[in-house]
């Protein structure tokens, strides 16, 4: 049997960001969550995988989901995961995480296939599905752009680079993606029902044997602002807008 | 003493790095030949420098943010559980290492404090090269082969095109309503010097650009001289890749549209009568 571990992380909302426009900080504060939306790219090549039953099973991974977990991880099920472990542990930085993420796949007898987002909607740290991969010895494959399928115990992938190189690799391995990869199904509400029957598994890090100083913060985020944006933010209407568009450019040197 | 190891796969990064890294300490430069590597995949890479870093000691790893170098640093992380920021726009020293990058999708600047032991991997053209030069970190032992069979490659559709060093670009977004429409704005760029970017819609769901178009924090980012955003929204994820443009223009029928947010000059209008005139006037 073939598994699919694949790693889903919850997000605030960042497309409905707002930036403070006297202290320049972004207000995350009242955003709704979401599953970080590469992510969901991750659930869908997995899911595809097992629909051409060249994989048996897709569980989806969870640390720390946030205050709307419970909820949002119901949408990997319903997109066609067959199972969930949440994990919950005390706040860290990546490479907490990825040491509870590896811990968890781990403890349910590990996994052949671990797909992830190459980065998140909200840190965009590009450092989880790398690092699991060395947690759980294995190679990674960063930003895969297609996935050909999995036979015979290896995977035949696009990795990303200057060329992009079809590359083949014996299970198991890592990958992580982005959106090129797929477009990510929108679950028929059949399937969003049935989702909440589906098993979610609880955990603690506790439970996986990680003590809390193996998972203590060695990066703090000291501050946070938007970068400053000096525009002119001069509007132009009327008949005569392009005729003072033109004289702004050539003002400038630039037409 | 502070030791800082420096590894690019790309030469001119590699100095840059290296520049940055004299200052910071005592600089040591690995390299794929240097190091004796079986072969120089990630995989290998990574745990070659993983060795490498221990053999000099070293409290800092600088990694250059190529395509390539995202893929080791995090594993080298990984081997050495060290904490990991990617993508730097600036690395200092002190009590333990701060460092800024960008986060929520590209739209605000975080300063990381981080412990006494750190890799980073470092966007290109963060740091000016100085000529300065740094010690071999030296050969490694005992690193495997990767276990990734590489058995072809693929360029990117567009060869040759190259969106980021356009002086002048003329982004296409969903004001655009049929894909013929967008000669419009290659006209435009035509007459300009330019070449012709896209909003994320325009390349991954209406798929009437190429990938190789897509300005935006999946996609490119550009710098150009002159953007012209034309039908373009402004979503979050686009303006992140625009916003090291030196003059933004903006062209949309809705006044309230967040692209004029972060415009230099902006014309509320229907770009299917600005783009012409436009291209008539600077012709």
């Amino acid at each position: 049997m073939v598994k699919i571990a694949v790693l889903v992380k919850m997000s605030p909302d960042v497309s409905q960001l707002k930036i403070d426009p006297s202290t320049r900080e972004p207000r995350l504060q009242g955003l709704p969550w979401k599953v970080s939306d590469f992510d969901k790219h991750a659930v869908e090549a997995a899911v595809r995988l097992k629909e051409k039953g060249q994989v048996q099973k897709v569980v989806a991974y969870t640390y720390n989901p946030g205050p709307q977990g419970a909820n949002l991880i119901k949408e990997p099920l319903a997109m066609g995961c067959d199972e969930a472990v949440v994990v919950s542990g005390p706040e860290t930085d990546g490479a907490g995480t990825a040491k509870a993420l590896a811990k968890a796949i781990q403890a349910d007898g590990g996994a052949d296939l671990v797909f992830a987002a190459t980065e998140s909607l909200d840190r965009v740290a590009a450092e989880t599905g790398s690092r699991v991969g060395v947690l759980l010895g294995c190679p990674s494959l960063f930003n895969v752009q297609e996935i050909q399928g999995v036979e015979g115990g290896v995977l035949k992938a696009l990795r990303d680079g200057d060329p992009s190189e079809a590359v083949e690799v014996p299970l198991p391995v890592v990958c992580t993606m982005n959106d090129e990869i797929n477009h990510p199904r929108l679950p028929p509400l059949m399937q969003i029902l049935q989702a909440g029957k589906k098993p979610i598994h609880q955990k603690t890090t506790a439970d996986l044997g990680l003590a809390d100083d193996e998972l203590a913060r060695r990066m703090e985020q000291v501050s946070n602002l938007a970068p400053k944006q000096d525009r002119k933010n001069i509007l132009f209407e009327g008949d005569d807008a392009v005729d003072r568009l033109v004289e702004a450019l050539r003002k400038e040197g630039v037409a | 003493m502070t030791t800082v190891l420096v590894y690019a796969d790309d030469a001119a990064l590699r100095d840059e790095l290296v520049s940055k890294a004299v200052g910071l300490g005592s600089a040591k430069v690995a390299t794929g030949d240097g190091m004796g590597l079986p072969d120089e995949d990630s995989m290998t890479v990574a745990a070659g420098l993983a060795k490498a870093a221990a053999n000099v000691g070293a409290d800092l790893v600088l990694v250059g943010a190529t395509k390539k170098g995202k893929d080791i640093a995090p594993r080298l992380a990984a081997h050495m559980d060290w904490p990991y920021a990617g993508d730097a726009q600036g690395v200092e020293g002190g009590d333990g290492w701060t460092v800024a990058r960008m986060v929520l999708s590209g739209n605000s600047l975080a300063t990381y404090r981080m412990g006494p032991k750190a890799v980073v991997s470092v966007t290109p053209g963060t740091f000016e090269a100085t000529g300065a030069s740094a010690e071999d970190a030296g050969a490694v032992d005992g690193v495997k082969a990767s276990p990734v069979k590489v058995t072809g490659t693929r360029g990117r559709e567009a060869d040759g095109f190259d969106l980021a060093s356009a002086d002048v670009v003329v982004g296409v977004g969903r004001g655009f309503k049929k894909q013929e429409d967008i000669a419009l704005a290659e006209d435009l760029a035509k007459a300009m010097g330019g070449a012709v970017g896209c909003s994320r819609p325009i390349a991954a769901d209406l798929k009437w650009l190429g990938e190789e178009h897509w300005i935006g924090l999946s996609g490119h980012e550009i710098k150009p001289a002159v953007y012209i955003a034309a039908g373009v929204s402004g979503q979050i994820q686009h303006i992140a890749g625009i916003r090291g443009s030196k003059i933004i223009v903006a062209v949309n029928t809705n006044k309230d549209a967040p692209i004029f947010q972060i415009a230099d000059y902006g014309i509320v209008g229907d770009l299917y009568k600005v783009l012409p005139a436009l291209t008539e006037k600077l012709r």
